[in-house]
């Protein structure tokens, strides 16, 4: 994989020529572009897209400089800096950008000077005492998907049946069609619920909004489950 | 939402995390360093990085130990829930998750391998360990990323207690030495077939720091207490039973002999010293 170190070393010390500057630059929007596609909805593009126009990709790889700039000296400290390193980086500073309210730094960035530019001075830090919505969204649909994954793994077709019966029943009033006797129902649904119950122990806390977990299991179970007893 | 996003990302996240580790953990040192302090926010110059916050210190003569509670950049994988903490550092353009446990540095080790980036306030350090000491460690994916981290950074937690305890012995106080009686050994037999998972022989306990020596015939546990603890009345108990009771004239207590066991992790738990 491609060491990117060399081109962070001249980005630093404001050795780049203008078509080098101007390749590191389209380099990283690429792998912007890459973390949108696969780790973001496409909603959040398209936020971005509205927010900084057409231009979003240029706007948010100046700023990503601009972080790999207040953190020169860890990225100079490093041997090696290859593109998944890179991609990392830009996903955490998305969601850095998301968590700040989607406040652009529209501040005027001058790559000028880089050199006699001082590493950042220390930060006074606070909790982000409040996500906002899309960000804590974000993050539990994908905790959900990964315990829904999980239940498709461990639980049979049978026990997934049971699990639907019982959740349209109790959450959704509905009724879930088998071609099950309702005495032996209960019982699978009694013979599942340990197993359930220490599948999702560690995960169904307090911390899981439930109604977002049973739509999902729903959506990504049940429906799928029904089409094919049909 | 995308179809696309239907993907376990979780799933991804730890393969593409596990993809950067390095053969072999280095730790390289600082260009700028900066005396520590608690409060601090600083990045361990590893690879990924991890961050600390200093929440606790242990000071014995010259000598400091800092507790740190964990932070990564990896804010898919580290975030159990809405009690999480994130940390936003709006000036670095960073976003990181705080992680479900602590490990001690020595003054030395983060000055030397650490940077400073910020600095926290108390309320807020306080509030980080509250959920670094209360949250447990899923056994999901989740989990196997925050063993993970655990792991790489558990020699540097070793490291630290042992040049930390090194470092004591070096002031060469006599230490007082106290012989228990035979029964307290029987009391640990329980222990001799005792899975040694990490064959721990340096302990943090709420006020002390202990290491288990290994003789040919026995074991000896030597306490390091607080300096103003000297002179004091002091009983020592482990398992309920006193092992001594009267005043200290060290701050460094030798009790012997012990059974030789695998592993004394149990000491954490079971021993407690009251002033």
């Amino acid at each position: 994989m491609k060491n990117y170190k060399p081109f962070f070393e001249k980005f630093f010390n404001n050795q780049l020529t203008s078509e080098e500057f101007e390749k590191f630059l389209s380099e990283i929007e690429k792998i912007i572009k890459k973390v949108f596609r696969t780790s973001f909805y496409a909603q959040i593009e398209e936020f971005f897209q509205k927010l900084c126009g057409t231009e979003y990709l240029r706007e948010l790889a100046y700023e990503l400089l601009l972080r790999f700039l207040t953190n020169r000296d860890y990225l100079l400290s490093l041997n090696y800096i290859n593109e998944k390193y890179i991609f990392s980086c830009a996903k955490n500073f998305i969601l850095q950008h998301l968590s700040s309210g989607f406040k652009s730094v529209k501040k005027e960035i001058s790559f000028a000077n880089l050199e006699s530019q001082e590493s950042l001075e220390e930060e006074k830090i606070n909790l982000e005492e409040s996500l906002p919505q899309y960000v804590v969204d974000y993050l539990e649909t994908h905790r959900i998907y990964h315990i829904i994954r999980i239940l498709k793994e461990r639980l049979t077709s049978k026990e997934l049946e049971t699990l639907c019966w019982y959740i349209y029943k109790q959450i959704y009033q509905e009724e879930f069609q088998l071609n099950v006797d309702r005495n032996v129902i209960y019982k699978r649904w009694e013979r599942l619920r340990p197993k359930l119950r220490e599948i999702l122990r560690e995960d169904l806390d307090e911390e899981i909004t439930s109604s977002k977990l049973f739509e999902l299991i729903r959506s990504e179970i049940c429906e799928k489950l029904s089409y094919i007893l049909k | 939402m995308t179809k696309k996003l239907k993907k376990d990302l979780l799933k991804m996240e730890f393969a593409d995390y596990k993809s950067l580790l390095p053969k072999k953990e280095e730790v390289t040192p600082v260009k700028n360093q900066k005396p520590v302090n608690l409060g601090d926010l600083r990045r361990i110059q590893v690879f990924p990085p991890v961050y600390t916050i200093l929440v606790d210190e242990l000071s014995y003569y010259n000598e400091k130990l800092f507790k740190g509670v964990i932070l990564t950049e990896e804010v898919i994988l580290g975030w159990l829930g809405k009690t999480t903490p994130i940390l936003n550092l709006k000036g670095h353009r960073i976003l990181l998750v705080t992680q479900p446990f602590w490990i001690f540095f020595t003054e030395d080790f983060l000055f030397q391998y650490s940077e400073k980036l910020g600095q926290v306030s108390d309320p807020l350090s306080k509030k980080l360990l509250d959920y670094a000491e209360r949250k447990e460690i899923p056994e999901t994916i989740q989990g196997k990323y925050i063993r993970l981290v655990m792991k790489r950074l558990a020699k540097f937690n070793v490291y630290s207690l042992f040049k930390f305890l090194d470092k004591l012995e070096t002031y060469e106080t006599a230490p007082q030495i106290i012989e228990v009686s035979p029964t307290i050994a029987e009391t640990l037999e329980e222990y001799s077939f005792q899975k040694a998972a990490a064959e721990k022989n340096v302990f943090k306990g709420k006020n002390f720091l202990a290491k288990v020596e290994r003789l040919k015939t026995h074991a000896r546990l030597i306490l390091y207490l607080p300096q103003e603890y000297i002179g004091k009345k002091a009983i020592v108990r482990l398992k309920e039973k006193t092992l001594f009771e009267g005043e200290l004239q060290r701050d460094k207590l030798i009790i012997e002999p012990l059974p030789l066991l695998l592993d004394y992790s149990f000491l954490e738990e079971e021993l407690d010293v009251q002033v």
